[in-house]
């Protein structure tokens, strides 16, 4: 089998699960439905295996293998092929999506269990995977247009997946119109470059482009800050990052899947494949950098202030790939790509755990409610710290490896951009402390302290769920226990990848002509040595702790609990999200609202009424008409004979 | 041959006028029909006049096409009309006026 | 050898014969228009196309004149009598109910300008004189003649040929049905549109056919 073939294949199960859930409908029974999309997930994760073993056995591994299916478009000199492109970077994501995939895929068979619309919700999971492998895959840009659109669309349908929930479809929307705004932003950029080399393959692509436009011109500003717009919008980065704690109304195996550990980070694989077009504009990684800096620290603080569980740890995804646009815009794909991937461990990880408490207290999702929890769930609360630690980056944890590459490599950046790239690695420590503390707020207030009155109902089993007691069965039922296990153990190994001054192996496999792990700049920054990484380390690990200590003086002990009121406004502020939603609603929502309004009025004063007009005449008109209409034979034959005699006439006429 | 053709043409016109005069005045289905056909013989005759000046075939050919459709008209309208006047008593085509507008 | 043509001093019996048959062929045509009773008017149109007849003879094409006289004077008529003496006796409505009584002098009007304005034409233009060798047909009939008409037509015109006995056999099928009446029609309908024995089409068929059953019992 050939490399293309094992792609294609990893490719493509996904949808056959897709068409077999769809086609077979009712005749299907739930338990053949889940087997159904759950095998095709695991034959789609061998077939990636097999890619990545063919890859490393591959002789000469220096571009990528472009495999074209069939020219999907033509007209004049424009064509786009149907085609896939294997290298490093889409092997790499291809591994943490099917992988992922799999287990939260095997996940949702407890969690979703009962529910009527179990068929339906497995065949909107595999056609995620699928869009999702559209999306990494693509070998040129209007293929990674036509992913990016249908995770689009996979992630609203299941966002709005309980579509009898008023907000759920609210937020389902909202997804959709943010994300919409990305996508518009990307087919702009691909029609610029269009027009720049007439190109969209990807190796076309990265060798004309940097011929055609000049570095650091407008022109490339403005490719960059199309396709940047895009990736902000699926990475739900400043500032159209307000759609993602909303997408939290979906159900909790989808908040793992699609709004932590794959589709958000999408963003970060454009960057990272789009890279060779990045390195044209400067002006453009600034921003980056800057947005990333931002919103990882915005979203800390909120994440501080919210309180529910799913939105806490949305937010802390949100300041997670805030790191990893940090990297992606400094030009560690390499850090940036090893973040996404112990990201998607620890915070799979931490959703799932999340799911386990939510469905045992029947669907509550406020933390003020909680409490207590360790005594009933020890097993869950093993996991969920284990994903914390990694999440606060505690050493040996996947969390403590990826994330301080990645601020090893703004500490490099210094020497590329200038001393304000100096603040950003501040922004990143500090956000370190953040993560330490609402990760351990999390965990201290979820199942440490008192015993809330509905954790103790949990515990005497009255909490019901589809007519059974949600603990009869221990804490969970076991699919739903063991993906969270495998998670644990690859939250606590994967930092292993890469360790500093012995191995990278990120950095080490993403290297290819396409897909470099690092920009050739920041290769050759003053700092970038393994040294630099370990000072990093020195640095950034008593933070974390110290963070973790923080949250556990405020939450846990309670020695410094009157931290907790003390800062009314900034709480406040958290909880509204920093009033994005509200200033989004003034400054856009409400004048169009008006501007419609206007129409409205426009159309009922004076289009409706001249259209009304129009009616009125033409069907007086055609009353009229239909009277000759009388039906009387002779009346018509009347008529024959009259056009006939002015035939004559008119044959004499001319012929004289 | 000491008649002209013209005479036969111009035969065949008025003919064909007073034929049409009784598709356009008579009410009666049935004479319609006969007008019809007697502006299809004024057809024939201008047809076959100008085969004998030409002393072509042609001309004939059609005659007898024109007399196969004539005969297949006249099976089908009589059938319209006897279908008619088992649906209803009076054959006028004033009266039968279903297909106004 | 024309063998209408013989020799009388002054008129040539030709013009005579001519004006005699237009004659006929003109007062049957009025008579057929104008006749109150519908079984004069398809007595007369047989006067039309007898002398019909005679003028193609005289026009040297004994088939066409043959056929003219089977067909329309032998069939045509025949069926045109037999469906009035069918139907009875059925005059036009009282004036009543006459619609648009305008129409009837402007159709007048229309008839007549036609009239003067075909004539006018024929006689102003100036027709070729008819050729006095009259051909023979590629085997070596003489032309006219029936073997002639078989010959071309089942050679140049065959495909008309075809087309016409279509046209013929779908008239006998049209005619056949429409003659068919009440149930019998109902019943052979049904049997026509069983062929591909689907229920749904029978059911709403059925309902079609009763309704319209109960339309022609109201009606009558």
């Amino acid at each position: 089998m050939s490399i293309e073939a094992s792609a294609w294949i990893a490719y493509l199960a996904p949808l056959a699960g897709v068409l077999i859930i769809l086609f077979g409908g009712m005749k299907l029974s739930h338990k053949v439905a889940g087997l159904v999309s759950c095998a095709s997930v695991l034959i789609s994760f061998g077939a990636a295996i097999a890619t990545l073993l063919k890859w490393n056995s591959l002789d000469e591994p220096e571009h990528g293998v472009a495999s074209v299916a069939w020219t999907w478009l033509t007209s004049g000199t424009f064509r786009i092929p149907f085609e896939i492109f294997i290298d490093p970077l889409s092997i790499w994501m291809l591994m943490v999506v099917t992988g992922v995939g799999f287990l939260i895929h095997v996940y949702s068979l407890g969690y979703m269990a009962g529910d009527p619309q179990f068929r339906r919700f497995m065949a909107y999971l595999n056609l995620f995977i699928f869009s999702m492998l559209t999306l990494v895959l693509a070998g040129n840009l209007a293929f990674l247009l036509v992913g990016w659109g249908l995770v689009g669309m996979a992630s609203y349908l299941l966002i709005g997946f309980w579509h009898d929930r008023p907000t759920a479809v609210a937020a389902a929307k909202k997804a959709f119109i943010v994300n919409a705004i990305g996508d518009v932003a990307i087919m702009l950029g691909l029609f610029l470059i269009f027009m720049e080399i007439g190109q969209v393959s990807w190796i076309p692509v990265f060798e004309l482009l940097p011929l055609a436009v000049e570095e650091n011109s407008g022109r490339a500003f403005m490719i960059c800050l199309l396709l940047l717009g895009g990736a902000l919008a699926k990475s739900a980065q400043l500032p159209l990052h307000t759609w993602l704690p909303d997408a939290m109304e979906g159900p909790t195996p989808v908040s793992a899947l699609i709004h932590a550990a794959t589709m958000v980070t999408a963003g970060v694989y454009a960057i990272a494949r789009l890279h060779p077009i990045f390195d044209l504009s400067m002006d453009a990684q600034k921003l980056i950098i800057v947005l990333g800096g931002l919103t990882l620290l915005m979203a800390g603080f909120i994440a501080l202030a919210q309180t529910d569980i799913k939105r806490v740890i949305a937010y802390s995804t949100m300041s997670q790939i805030g790191y990893m646009f940090v990297a992606a815009g400094i030009g560690a794909y390499g850090a940036a790509m090893f973040h996404l991937a112990t990201h998607a461990f620890f915070k799979a990880l931490l959703f799932l755990g999340a799911g386990i408490v939510i469905h045992a207290l029947g669907d509550e999702q406020d933390i003020r409610k909680m409490g207590g929890l360790k005594k009933y769930m020890p097993k869950t609360y093993k996991l969920f710290l284990v994903g914390s630690l990694a999440l606060a980056g505690i050493f040996p944890f996947a969390g403590f490896f990826s994330k301080d590459e990645i601020l090893a490599f703004t500490l490099a950046a210094g020497d590329v951009y200038g001393t304000w790239a100096y603040v950003i690695y501040g922004f990143g420590l500090l956000g370190a402390l953040m993560t330490g503390l609402y990760g351990f707020r999390l965990v201290f207030l979820v199942f440490h302290g008192t015993e809330s009155p509905l954790v103790a109902q949990y515990g005497r089993g009255e909490i019901l769920h589809h007519g059974h007691a949600t603990n009869e069965h221990g804490e969970a039922p076991r699919s739903m226990f063991w993906p969270v296990a495998v998670l644990g153990l690859l939250a606590v190994v994967g930092g292993a990848l890469a360790i500093p001054g012995l191995w990278n192996v990120p950095h080490d496999f993403l290297h290819g002509a396409h897909a470099a792990p690092t920009r050739e700049a920041l290769e050759h920054a003053e700092f970038s040595t393994p040294a630099i990484w370990l000072f990093a380390l020195a640095i950034s690990l008593p933070i974390a702790v110290l963070g973790i200590l923080g949250a556990w003086m405020i939450w846990g002990s309670g020695k410094l609990g009157s931290l907790r009121t003390r800062f009314p406004r900034m709480e406040r502020a958290g909880q509204n999200a920093w009033g994005w939603d509200s200033m989004y609603d003034k400054v856009f929502s409400r004048p169009s609202q008006a501007l419609a309004t206007s129409a409205v009025a426009f159309e009922d004063t004076i289009t409706v009424p001249a259209l009304e007009e129009a009616e009125f005449a033409g069907r007086d008109a055609g009353a009229n008409i239909a009277r000759l209409q009388n039906g009387v034979v002779r009346f018509y034959a009347l008529g024959t004979a009259l056009a006939f005699l002015a035939v004559v006439v008119a044959f004499i006429w001319v012929e004289g | 041959m000491t008649v002209d053709v013209e005479w036969f043409v111009a035969l065949s016109a008025v003919l064909f006028s007073i034929g049409a005069a009784g598709v356009l005045m008579r009410r009666n289905a049935l004479v319609v029909l006969l007008s019809i056909e007697i502006m299809l013989n004024a057809g024939n005759l201008a047809l076959v006049a100008f085969s004998r000046t030409h002393g072509v075939h042609d001309g004939q050919i059609f005659a007898i096409v024109v007399m196969a459709i004539a005969a297949s008209e006249v099976v089908v309208g009589l059938g319209i009309v006897v279908a008619l006047s088992h649906l209803r008593r009076e054959l006028d085509t004033d009266e039968l006026t279903e297909l106004h507008g | 050898m024309n063998p209408l043509e013989f020799d009388i001093p002054g008129a040539p019996v030709e013009v005579l014969l001519f004006a005699m048959f237009s004659l006929t062929a003109i007062v049957g045509a009025l008579r057929v228009v104008m006749a109150s009773d519908p079984f004069h008017s398809a007595l007369s149109l047989l006067f039309n196309f007898v002398s019909l007849g005679a003028l193609y003879l005289m026009l040297d094409q004994p088939f066409v004149a043959l056929a003219q006289i089977l067909v329309y004077a032998g069939a045509v008529v025949v069926l045109f009598l037999f469906v009035i003496a069918y139907l009875g006796d059925r005059r036009e409505l009282a004036t009543d109910a006459i619609r648009l009584r305008w129409l009837r002098p402007i159709a007048a009007l229309l008839a007549l300008s036609l009239a003067t304005l075909l004539v006018g034409v024929v006689i102003a233009s100036n027709f070729p004189n008819a050729v006095q060798e009259l051909p023979e047909t590629g085997a070596g009939f003489s032309f006219g003649s029936a073997q002639a008409i078989g010959e071309v037509f089942l050679t140049d015109y065959v495909l008309a040929f075809e087309i016409t006995s279509v046209v013929l056999l779908v008239a006998a099928i049209g005619g056949i049905i429409l003659g068919l009446t009440g149930r019998a029609r109902h019943e052979r309908m049904r049997k026509l549109m069983q062929t591909r024995s689907a229920d749904q089409q029978k059911k709403s068929y059925d309902q079609a056919a009763a309704a319209a059953h109960r339309d022609r019992e109201l009606n009558s």
